[in-house]
């Protein structure tokens, strides 16, 4: 089923803005991250984690599903599919690795956060929590790789839809045949 | 995303007849992406991305109940040696 040419302009606004908005996210959360790789500063290394675990609940997880599911719609409200062409496919597989592997980094952010929060906890202890920039680094690049993707949209049809192109002809041949 | 795929009758997707192979670009990202998994599974293997690994999900989470483990055996082990003094309240330094 294919959206109607307004609505699908409307899903294509809401998708680019939430998936950008993602990345530009993620490039807040790197900010902070970058600064727990960095700084000695007890009360900034405190603020950063409490931070990086408020991006990554309230910006980061709901950002990271809304882009999921106005993909899944406009991949299946458009002539594209989901699984006819490879662009399409492995945005799709990036996207939910990415998810994925953001809900799970989620807990130990969430840990961090907790153990910067407790005034118990000494500034040595601070230092040695770490950060979590291989993630956040990671994550930008499999972003920035599907949006290329996504505008580029270079050629190359799955098998599925090859055979789903030539049913339609085939159907389309059948209506027009006299 | 995107906004509607090129006409099949553009030209620009593979005609009827032959089965489209797959692209050199998709070869490419498959080769990437066998070579990542490969690494991350020699990672898990060897406990460099494990739990607890030096770059593993769980190496945050023992960062400051190491620093507490670390302390109370101090103090088992120095109660154990007998280098209390009295009139102390904690271990003599031995470190």
């Amino acid at each position: 089923m294919t959206m109607a040419p307004g609505l699908r302009r409307f899903a294509l606004a809401v998708h680019l803005t939430l998936s950008i908005g993602w990345i530009g996210a993620v490039a807040a959360y790197m900010a902070l991250d970058v600064a727990t790789a960095t700084s000695h500063d007890t009360q900034l290394l405190r603020s950063a984690y409490l931070g990086m675990d408020l991006i990554a609940r309230t910006v980061l997880v709901p950002l990271a599903f809304a882009s999921l599911i106005t993909g899944l719609v406009m991949s299946l409200g458009t002539k594209w599919g989901l699984f006819r062409h490879y662009w399409v496919l492995i945005s799709l597989v990036m996207t939910i690795v990415a998810t994925a592997v953001l809900l799970v980094e989620r807990r130990t952010i969430s840990h961090l956060a907790g153990v910067a929060a407790d005034p118990t906890t000494s500034a040595d202890e601070l230092r040695a929590l770490g950060s979590t920039l291989v993630h956040s680094v990671g994550g930008t690049v499999v972003l920035v790789v599907i949006l290329v993707l996504n505008l580029y949209k270079p050629q190359g049809m799955t098998r599925y839809g090859w055979r789903k192109q030539q049913e339609e002809r085939t159907q389309r041949g059948g209506r027009t045949a006299p | 995303m995107n906004d509607h795929p090129p006409s099949p009758e553009a030209g620009v997707e593979p005609d009827r007849g032959a089965k489209p192979g797959m692209p050199r670009w998709v070869k490419v990202f498959v080769i990437i992406a066998v070579v990542l998994i490969v690494v991350v599974v020699i990672g898990l293997v060897t406990g460099q991305l494990g739990p607890g690994g030096p770059h593993g999900p769980g190496r945050h989470l023992g960062a400051r109940s190491n620093a507490t483990s670390a302390r109370v055996a101090l103090e088992v082990a120095c109660h154990q040696q007998g280098h209390y003094e009295a009139g102390m309240r904690g271990p003599v330094t031995v470190i």
